[in-house]
């Protein structure tokens, strides 16, 4: 059911378009993800939610009331941002403490107050402390507490975890989520990083240069990316991209890549009903799914390995195709040596085919 | 015999009373790209500011080459540094900056033409030399400061987090740049990261840093496959490696972890090196892509229950609760799983690793 409606949100700074017609909706208790690229709108689109910027045009409505033209702080929305304001020469306590001042409650309940969200976040051992003696991660931790005092309908991340370590990250990303799922919180976040919005949203939304391009569960989006902007963008490390030519034949398709790979498969539908014939198109082949072998095969291809760099399990491979640089994965059991020669192929049914003039995906 | 572009002997120093560099030795062979890793405050970044001349030692000494450097200044040292934030002149075109360190140096014309040119297709840069290098994207700025601090031939470029602030997709690209670069031009670089996945794309050995002391040293698979101490494997890989307590037990000749309410076979693991440690305390350490998911019970295995599923783009990570056990799992893309189900898991044969409880080491790497 819907809790929060974003509908056709239109935005521009001087005459630049900065969001380009949005709609969206979150559910109650939903965690959605937007993930793009600096510039790309999100901030922007945050800030309207939250009230801190209006929208030229288009709607926004919470638990069905339309809040558009609500001041923020009758929102009822919280919101934590990279660098969260907390103030350095108050305790912990008092930082958390210090929307509910604002709205002068009784010492008594704030006190309460304080206490369940600190418990919730597991950060009572901060609230004596000030902040210059907090990592990385607890100062985050007591950024959100304050976003989350007030008790609010939908909290607002804008990248939380950016400046932290690499391994905090990792750490607060299901921090996150788990927390995320125990209190049934309704949750917009932003990132730059795709891997992070697949990895906590319950949905995402991927959002290039003002336009919310598509939108999914994490696994949809990446295995049905609607075009080569966003296979490009979700696709790390970077996508493999061929120009091909495929053409119909009686119920086969038969795909020409850079006349290096011939591939050939079944097809039940033409490019539309009943039509036969060549389009020219640019094919899709994601590193982890490219096939390899250290010996010589039938039909495959040989490519000269350029440079190998371990990758967590597995390495990376830079791979030299004629004057062509292919990426590839291999598992780190695999023996490899810079200079050799590698054997490649594709599986036609794991490759990605693209409209070379609409860059769209199609599906035959 | 391999050269030594930088031998750091014993080194520490300490601001007031905190110990930030503790007895730090290691050495950089010639060609070779170094990377120091650790969380923040570990030391690493006070580790180079040491070598660069940028703070003073208590104690210890740096050789550079074969000069001993440690109480010569900065431009005395021959290395080059780039920071996070990019060290170019973005009013001044690619060309002049990659000159400016050359003009300072009072090297005639022609030979500062020569390199610029020179270093500039190495660097595919050739194109760029005109163009004011405020005006470029940030992997292009990247590759000028790159080509600023090396021009100038140092005997070693020392890099402070130089991707720290760049996003997530430009990120790949650069690490994969950095390391072509740097293998081409045969540059010896040491460099400094919190990150330790950038760590172990870019560089030939790592050193992993942990409050002031280097724990270990060795390529980036050494580490990752046979980290010594727990410190090392809960920092080196991405998810994290499950780290389990608990009292190392045997039962008709098969090992397994007894963590009060569940069992853990430790199959096909060695017992030779653990035969000191049965009904002892001690940690398993199991890395997420060594534990496989079964749908069915097989020797061996052990029974489970799916609570989270993450998307990882290529991968899935599975979150596995068994009673008061958490085990994170990596798998390949799979559709027969759902949260909520019960399921089996193996560790993959001899990818268990056993840490003594007291000191944190390897028990498998142990000498028996």
């Amino acid at each position: 059911m819907t809790f929060l409606e974003i509908r056709n949100i239109v935005k521009e700074f001087g005459g630049k378009p900065a969001l380009k017609n949005i709609s969206f909706e979150v559910s109650k208790g939903e965690l959605f993800s937007i993930s793009g690229p600096p510039t790309a709108g999100k901030t922007t689109l945050l800030k309207i939610v939250s009230g801190l910027l209006t929208p030229d045009s288009g709607k926004i409505y919470l638990d069905g009331n339309d809040i558009t033209e609500t001041p923020p702080s009758e929102r009822n929305i919280g919101m934590l941002f990279e660098i969260p304001p907390v103030y350095p020469n108050l305790t912990g306590f008092e930082n958390i403490a210090f929307p509910l001042r604002v709205k002068k409650l009784p010492e008594s309940e704030i006190r309460k107050e304080v206490l369940r969200v600190a418990e919730l976040l597991g950060i009572k051992h901060l609230l004596d402390r000030h902040p210059s003696t907090y990592s990385g991660g607890e100062y985050q931790r007591v950024g959100l507490a304050r976003a989350l005092v007030r008790n609010p309908k939908v909290l607002l991340l804008d990248e939380p975890f950016r400046n932290l370590d690499a391994k905090i990250q990792e750490f607060m990303r299901t921090w996150l989520k788990k927390l995320q799922k125990e209190i049934g919180i309704t949750v917009i976040h932003a990132t730059h990083d795709p891997l992070e919005a697949m990895a906590v949203g319950d949905r995402v939304g991927i959002m290039l240069k003002g336009e919310l391009k598509q939108v999914g569960r994490p696994d949809e989006v990446y295995l049905n990316p609607m075009d080569i902007e966003v296979t490009e963008y979700i696709t790390i490390p970077a996508v493999n991209l061929f120009d091909g030519v495929i053409r119909i034949k009686g119920g086969f398709v038969e795909i020409d890549v850079e006349g290096v790979f011939s591939l050939r498969k079944s097809c039940e539908a033409g490019f539309e009903e009943g039509e036969e014939g060549e389009k020219e198109v640019i094919v899709g082949i994601r590193p982890h799914d490219l096939r390899l072998d250290i010996n010589p095969r039938r039909d495959w291809v040989k490519t000269t390995l350029a440079l190998i760099q371990p990758y967590g399990s597995e390495v990376l491979l830079l791979l030299k195709l004629n004057d062509k640089y292919v990426r590839a994965v291999a598992d780190k059991t695999m023996m490899l040596t810079e200079g050799a020669e590698i054997y490649i192929n594709i599986d036609p049914k794991n490759i990605m085919l693209f409209d070379r003039k609409t860059k769209r995906r199609i599906t035959i | 015999m391999t050269e030594i572009s930088l031998k750091v002997e014993n080194l520490r120093k300490t601001f007031g009373n905190t110990v930030a560099v503790d007895d730090v030795t290691f050495e950089v062979r010639r060609g070779e790209f170094f990377s120091l890793i650790g969380p923040s405050g570990c030391g690493k970044t006070t580790t180079l500011r040491c070598i660069a001349g940028l703070e003073k030692p208590d104690k210890g000494r740096i050789i550079i080459g074969e000069r001993d450097v440690t109480n010569l200044p900065p431009q005395m040292r021959n290395v080059g540094l780039v920071f996070q934030e990019y060290a170019v002149f973005p009013h001044m075109t690619v060309y002049e900056n990659m000159a400016f360190g050359l003009k300072i140096k009072k090297l005639p014309k022609d030979e500062i033409h020569n390199r610029v040119l020179r270093i500039a297709e190495l660097l595919n840069l050739e194109e760029y030399l005109n163009v004011r290098a405020g005006r470029l994207a940030q992997a292009l700025m990247q590759r000028v400061a790159l080509a600023r601090s090396i021009i100038v031939e140092p005997e070693i470029l020392l890099l402070d987090e130089p991707l720290t602030l760049v996003d997530a997709k430009i990120k790949e690209l650069m690490r994969r740049e950095l390391r072509r670069y740097q293998k081409e031009l045969g540059v010896t670089i040491l460099h400094v990261t919190h990150d330790q996945l950038e760590a172990m794309m870019v560089s030939d050995r790592i050193g992993v840093m942990c409050q002031g002391k280097i724990l270990q040293i060795g390529t980036p698979i050494e580490i990752y496959d046979k980290p010594n101490s727990i410190f090392v494997a809960r920092f080196i890989g991405s998810p994290t490696m499950n780290l389990i307590e608990g009292r190392l037990e045997q039962y008709n000749d098969e090992l397994f972890l007894d963590a009060d309410d569940v069992g853990i076979p430790l199959y096909g693991v060695s017992s030779e090196k653990l035969r000191g440690y049965i009904g002892k305390d001690v940690v398993l350490g199991v890395r997420p892509e060594d534990i496989e998911i079964l749908t069915q019970p097989t020797e061996g295995s052990f029974a489970g229950k799916i609570t989270l599923i993450e998307s990882l783009g290529s991968k899935l990570e599975i979150i596995v609760e068994l009673n008061s056990v958490t085990l994170h799992v990596l798998s390949p893309l799979r559709r027969d799983l759902k949260v909520g189900q019960p399921i089996h898991l193996k560790i993959r044969p001899t990818k268990a690793h056993v840490f003594n409880k007291t000191t944190e080491n390897n028990i498998m790497l142990e000498e028996v």
